[in-house]
């Protein structure tokens, strides 16, 4: 389902809940189980901020309940040591962990999975450490008094109510916008994201100080409902906590946290009295929703929605026949001048060594706008390192890429992608937990298409590469090679300056592959430019108009695709490989 | 299109069902009193790490003791009586909650049972919001009294009685310089100050200086080796365990303490303890502790049958903790029975007029403000010394009997 | 001297972090995960140790090798029961394939605690010692005799335990699953038994660390939280899946956290491990000793 419309109804059930919750009071009088309600609301508050870190943004921290404490620590010290009341201390918290969250977010940029985990464990541990240890300022574990807000407990409840309902509807907003396309972009493919032109630094570091400042909200409320705050609340074992709710109620959805939640903590109070059997019975929990429910609760509601059964490749290309100019009208047209115009993209003596391997030796050439330029050689001879520069996902050691004139060897994926220079990867990249609709989207709306534009472009380009009936789908239901088709899409919905294309053809049925090679003709018609990796001979005869053959990191011939194909070092590299190549395709 | 009024009402009487429902699901056993109804009180004890479960293992056996012989005479007011524990895990944050609980949910009218400091400092303030009798059984910090609540009575030990025995066996010894070891809560840091402040008056000349550990801690040489590089006369040791036996231990690895250099004093009361020789054998042979109960304490009647039960029920060795935890529970009873009610304001009353002869002696408060405040002040105690490692208490060597000075002639000094 | 007497126990307990660390590091090396119960994996160890020997009297020399055996069980139905689904049907895992590990283990970590405290109780065991209590004087130096013993014994497992991963024909396995995991299985390894290796291999080692670290450190539910920590710290700092790496960043660890408890702060030694930790990967993401993978 599109992100849109699954949000949509997430609304609606967390409506409903926090519906519920808000009327309890009315039949429950009793202060322990409203405590035990207003502590859920604590929880349910940390969770979502950590789900939008984790679930939607895919940065799995260890640090959840470490924000929580470090913004009950900021409103209890400011209350301890300066007398500062608590309407002034909340929200000094929610400023104070938003930008530890943020000098975080900075310093863990570069790391993911296993590193970003016990990184954050790391840090957690240092802060808790920290507090724990400064006896004369925190009173470490004795636990520091923080005044109470004077108002009843069920003021409080409310009070606690607010700021969730709070806290939902602005991670509603956050994800409703275009915000929430490109954190599940980073979350299912970061290097992807950015090419398609997601500023990935940006909004990773958005994702790490809004999750702290919800964290941090949620942490000074509770100080001030607790009234008596510990290094405790931001153990290990806090945090998993919080994962693990976060896990049995659905990780990313908005709806997930909450039912996780209420449902856990309550569970955990609810068992108290039988025999400390609570810690046991929520370990096997989590244990058999992470094996066998791993999208949790929510999950389960997933799993009722009929999901369209899945059209094979062939069926989906044979659509693709039906004509799909509309989408033509969109397209900026360019009439190809190549003679008298300066080059669009120009490579000056680029070179890359990776340690002792000198995967590309000073080369240079020049694409002219509006040609479709075949970039040929050998495996390992350094075609897809000089598309990885181009693409500014390496930085050559030397050299100067110029982009319609101007040096851009030191420009990010992102902005080069901005520029109008976009690519597709050898090995699909898409985004395999959005639908192929919502693939499009994010490209879209990162090259700055406002949303019914990008709508519109993407069901047009859709159409037009016979996807429409799979749109909807999660695209990692998608058959490899309609995959490879809405990368390629990807590439078009805004017209694009050069896009660069690693193998688009390897390893897909003839049909898609026709369908592909008529759409490059046809943009290339437009003006379009194109540098195509490839090992498939014949179509690069076909399309190409020039071609350039590496061999060993160095350009051995580069011309007319006729005169390349056909020159001696060219066939010589290749001999080599000849057999290989036509075992296996 | 509008529901009829039919359906709207139904669609309501339905809606407000569900929800009643829901909020008994919620409330839990809401529905309660009832004549013959058991009295609550409630418990809290660390009965898992990091707390000293070993101390609210021994409070636990002597309140089920005391619950035993009270109900099996009929309970108070006609009523039986009983415990609702809650596990503190000796964390301040989770004593608070579990407080809050005890009373606003379980509707109990006394809490006892405590055993750390900083665990009692929060929940004596749930205690005194709410009004509720709270009888602290082992927790020693002076701040508990001096806060001086009317909810709270100390009928078991505290930190200034430790405090000077400690310091008068250092000055009867003549000792020149003492490092104390103490850990990071209100208990330890409160201790260590107080033993430097009674040092300071009773033998001035003294060279004293404390450090604190983390009571999770499980090494302690970055604190032990310069210890041994530059060796005190004696070594104070104020954790509770499992870090006591584990610096207890890296002490003597060390060769540190005890020695022929240096004294090793343990004032928390540990070696009593039913794991102390489980986790301490020759590390513990020479050293000096600080003891609520030895054989030559007399033991009153009372104290008499609760021994005998508790040595049928076990065969472990007495314990003050076990008598401490047994003194808090008959006492509150005391207090229901005296005002003839479980009304706070009339318990509390009660408890102030206390005159109790208990396990081990006549029990009253004073009211006296500070440290003394509700506080039992003549809790009997002894210094003791370990001679042979597994020596039950009763056998170790007598150094100072309750209520006489210490006699250095019983001392043996380390080789 | 107390720098050398300093330096020397910084290293003795770096050795026995390293016994811990090595196991994890294999783990991440073979399986690409990390492992959050593999303190309970030395929980297990101290306490098959310290009730083994107290309750039947038997000689500790026995027990050592009785709580190898009982980490590797423990990590063996854990990979069999918890991992293997991760690996088994790994293409078919749209959703959650990274987190799975984390919150698998996690809720294993959970359970082997709760589990502990129910069943064996919250009471600490401290094992006896291997060695009568003694104290060795090597020139200014007194060295305690069980606890140099404990080094020795760890140097001597960590010695098979890279003997055995670099020469034997199972560790040579173990390497090519590591280095290519569909490669290795084509070329006929068996990636199963090679997984279930190394979790037993990882189980058994922690283990070991807890039995000899049992007549210092007693055993408790959650004694395994201290040693897992500084584990994951070496670990990353040594470079994920390097057991070079790890070997040298627990003596690292050891020695620094043992000069600076004394001359910087003892309140914050557990943090300075961590500080540095993080400033390494500040400019090195991969760690000491880790290789830059390839990314496009």
């Amino acid at each position: 389902m599109d992100t849109r419309r699954r949000l949509k109804l997430e609304l609606r059930v967390a409506a409903f809940l926090l519906g519920i919750i808000a009327l309890i009071p009315m039949v429950v009088s009793n202060d322990y189980w409203l405590g035990v309600l207003i502590v859920s609301m604590y929880f349910a508050m940390v969770a979502t901020g950590w789900n939008i870190l984790a679930g939607y943004t895919g940065q799995f921290s260890f640090a959840p309940a470490t924000f929580g404490m470090l913004g009950a620590y900021v409103t209890g010290l400011a209350g301890f040591h300066f007398g500062l009341p608590a309407f002034a201390g909340i929200p000094a918290a929610v400023v104070v962990s938003a930008m530890i969250g943020f000098l975080l977010g900075r310093i863990v940029l570069r790391l993911h999975g296993p590193y970003l985990a016990l990184t954050t464990l790391a840090f957690a541990e240092v802060v808790r450490a920290a507090i724990s240890n400064s006896m004369t300022i925190t009173r470490g574990d004795l636990g520091l008094n923080v005044e109470a807000i004077p108002v009843s407990r069920v003021g409080y409840y409310y009070f606690f109510l607010g700021a969730l309902l709070l806290v939902v509807s602005m991670t509603f907003a956050l994800l409703r916008s275009r915000a929430g396309l490109f954190l599940q972009a980073i979350r299912d493919d970061e290097i992807a994201a950015s090419s398609r032109g997601v500023n990935v630094v940006t909004w990773k570091v958005v994702a790490f100080t809004l999750s702290a400042a919800i964290g941090g909200l949620a942490g000074a409320l509770y100080a001030h409902f607790a009234q008596l705050i510990s290094p405790e609340l931001g153990l290990l074992s806090q945090s998993g906590m919080i994962v693990s709710m976060v896990v049995i109620g659905g990780m990313g959805s908005l709806v997930g946290p909450l039912a996780g939640a209420f449902l856990v903590y309550y569970l955990s109070e609810f068992l108290r009295d039988a025999g400390g059997y609570q810690h046991i019975v929520f370990a096997l929990l989590v244990i058999i929703f992470a094996r066998f429910f791993r999208e949790g609760l929510w999950g389960f509601t997933r799993a009722l929605t009929p999901v369209t059964a899945m059209p094979s490749g062939t069926a989906a290309a044979a659509n693709s026949k039906s004509d799909g100019d509309r989408s033509i009208s969109t397209a900026r047209v360019v009439l190809p001048d190549a003679s008298t115009s300066s080059p669009i993209l120009g490579v000056e003596t680029l070179s890359k060594s990776f340690g002792g391997l000198q995967a590309v030796k000073s080369v240079s050439f020049d694409v002219a706008e509006g040609e479709i330029v075949g970039l040929i050689g050998p495996n390992g001879s350094g075609k897809t390192t000089l598309l990885n520069i181009l693409s500014g996902h390496y930085r050559a050691d030397t050299g100067i890429v110029r982009l319609d004139g101007q040096a851009v060897q030191n420009a990010r994926t992102n902005e080069l992608a901005g520029k109008g220079l976009l690519r597709m990867f050898q090995l699909t990249r898409i985004f395999r937990r959005m639908s192929a609709f919502d693939n499009l989207m994010v490209a879209g709306r990162a090259l700055g298409l406002d949303e019914g534009e990008a709508q519109r472009r993407a069901n047009a380009l859709l159409q037009d590469l016979g996807l429409t009936g799979v749109a909807h789908l999660d695209a990692g239901r998608l058959s490899g090679g309609q995959a490879k088709l809405v990368e390629f899409g990807c590439c078009f919905i805004v017209p694009p300056r050069v896009v660069l294309l690693d193998e688009p053809f390897a390893a897909i049925h003839p049909t898609i592959k026709d369908v592909m090679a008529k759409f490059i003709l046809k943009r290339n018609a437009l003006g379009q430019t194109f540098v195509i990796v490839s090992h498939d001979m014949p179509i690069i005869a076909e399309l190409c108009t020039t071609a350039v053959c590496m061999n060993a990191g160095e350009v051995i011939a580069a011309g007319k695709t006729r005169d390349v194909l056909s020159n001696p070092l060219v066939i010589e590299s290749y001999l080599g490989e000849e057999h290989d190549r036509t075992t296996h395709s | 299109m509008k529901p009829t009024g039919f359906i709207r009402k139904s669609m309501r009487r339905a809606a407000s069902l569900s929800f009643a429902a829901l909020a008994t699901i919620l409330s839990g056993q809401a529905h309660e009193v009832q004549a013959a109804d058991p009295i609550k009180i409630g418990v809290t004890l660390a009965m898992s790490p990091p707390g000293s479960v070993i101390q609210g293992t021994q409070l636990r056996d002597g309140l089920s003791i005391a619950l035993k012989m009270i109900n099996d005479q009929g309970g108070v007011l006609g009523r039986p009586v009983e415990l609702i524990y809650e596990d503190t895990q000796g964390i301040p944050e989770k004593a608070r909650a579990a407080a809050e609980k005890l009373i606003t949910k379980d509707g109990v009218v006394a809490i006892t049972g405590e055993h750390q400091s900083s665990s009692g400092l929060a929940a004596i303030e749930v205690a005194h919001r709410y009004h509720i009798p709270y009888l602290n059984s082992n927790a020693w910090s002076d701040a508990i009294r001096s806060k001086g609540y009317p909810e709270v009575f100390n009928p078991g030990n505290y930190n200034t009685r430790v405090a000077l025995a400690v310091a008068e066996v250092m000055a009867d010894l003549k000792l020149k310089r003492i490092v104390a070891i103490a850990e990071k809560t209100d208990y330890g840091i409160g201790l260590a100050e107080l033993i430097r402040d009674l040092l300071k008056e009773r033998s001035p000349g003294t060279e004293y200086s404390y450090i604190t550990v983390d009571r999770a801690g499980k090494d302690f040489l970055p604190v032990i080796l310069p210890l041994r590089a530059n060796p005190p006369d004696a070594i104070v040791q104020l954790l509770l365990p499992p870090a006591a036996y584990i610096m207890i231990n890296q002490l003597h690895e060390q060769g540190v303490a005890p020695s022929s250099k240096t004294w090793l004093y343990e004032a928390s009361g540990v070696a009593d303890y039913p794991d102390f020789w489980k986790n301490v054998q020759d590390a513990a042979k020479g050293m000096l502790t600080f003891g609520l109960y030895h054989p030559e304490m007399p033991l009153l009647p009372l104290g008499k049958s609760v021994a005998t039960a508790y040595q049928a029920g076990t065969n472990r060795p007495l314990n003050r903790l076990m008598f401490q935890g047994a003194d808090s529970l008959f006492l509150i009873v005391e207090a229901i029975k005296a005002a003839g009610s479980t009304k706070p304001d009339a318990m509390i009353a009660a408890l102030q007029k206390t005159e109790w002869v208990g396990t081990r002696g006549t029990v009253t408060f004073s009211n006296e403000k500070g440290f003394k405040f509700q506080q039992w002040l003549n809790v009997p105690y002894v210094t003791l010394q370990v001679t042979k490692v597994n020596q039950p208490i009763d056998e170790m060597q007598l150094v100072q009997g309750p209520g006489k000075p210490l006699d250095p002639a019983k001392l043996t000094k380390a080789k | 001297m107390l720098v050398a007497d300093l330096v020397i126990n910084g290293l003795i307990i770096g050795f026995l972090y390293a016994l811990m660390a090595i196991g994890l590091s294999l783990i991440f090396g073979v399986l690409r995960i990390v492992n959050f119960a593999h303190g309970e994996f030395y929980m297990v160890g101290a306490y098959a140790y310290s009730l083994i020997t107290l309750s039947s009297g038997i000689s500790p020399w026995f027990a050592l090798p009785l709580a190898f055996l009982a980490g590797s069980l423990v990590g063996l139905v854990s990979e069999r029961l918890l991992v293997r689904p991760l690996y088994a049907g790994y293409a078919n895992w749209g959703f959650m394939r990274d987190e799975y590990a984390v919150i698998v283990t996690f809720g294993l970590s959970l359970l082997l605690i709760s589990l502990a405290d129910k069943i064996i109780g919250p009471f600490s065991y401290r094992g006896p010692t291997l060695l009568p209590p003694s104290r060795i004087e090597l020139g200014p130096f007194l060295l305690n005799g069980n606890r140099l013993l404990a080094a020795a014994l760890g140097i001597a497992i960590l010695a098979i335990a890279v003997g055995f991963v670099r020469y034997s024909y199972w560790g040579k396995q173990i390497q090519a699953v590591a280095q290519n995991r569909l490669g290795a299985s084509l070329a006929g390894a068996n990636v199963n038994v090679v997984s279930s290796l190394v979790f037993a291999i990882s189980g058994g080692l922690a283990a070991l660390a807890g039995a000899l670290l049992a007549p210092f450190i007693a055993a408790t539910p959650d004694v395994g939280l201290f040693p897992a920590v500084k584990s994951y710290v070496i670990v990353v700092l040594g470079g994920l899946g390097s057991i070079p790496g790890s070997i040298v960043a627990s003596l690292l660890l050891g020695v620094v956290e043992s000069l600076a408890a004394v001359y910087i702060s003892y309140d914050y030694r557990d943090t300075f491990g961590l500080v540095v930790l993080i400033l390494v990967l500040l400019f090195r993401p991969q760690g000491l000793f880790g290789q830059k993978g390839r990314e496009v």
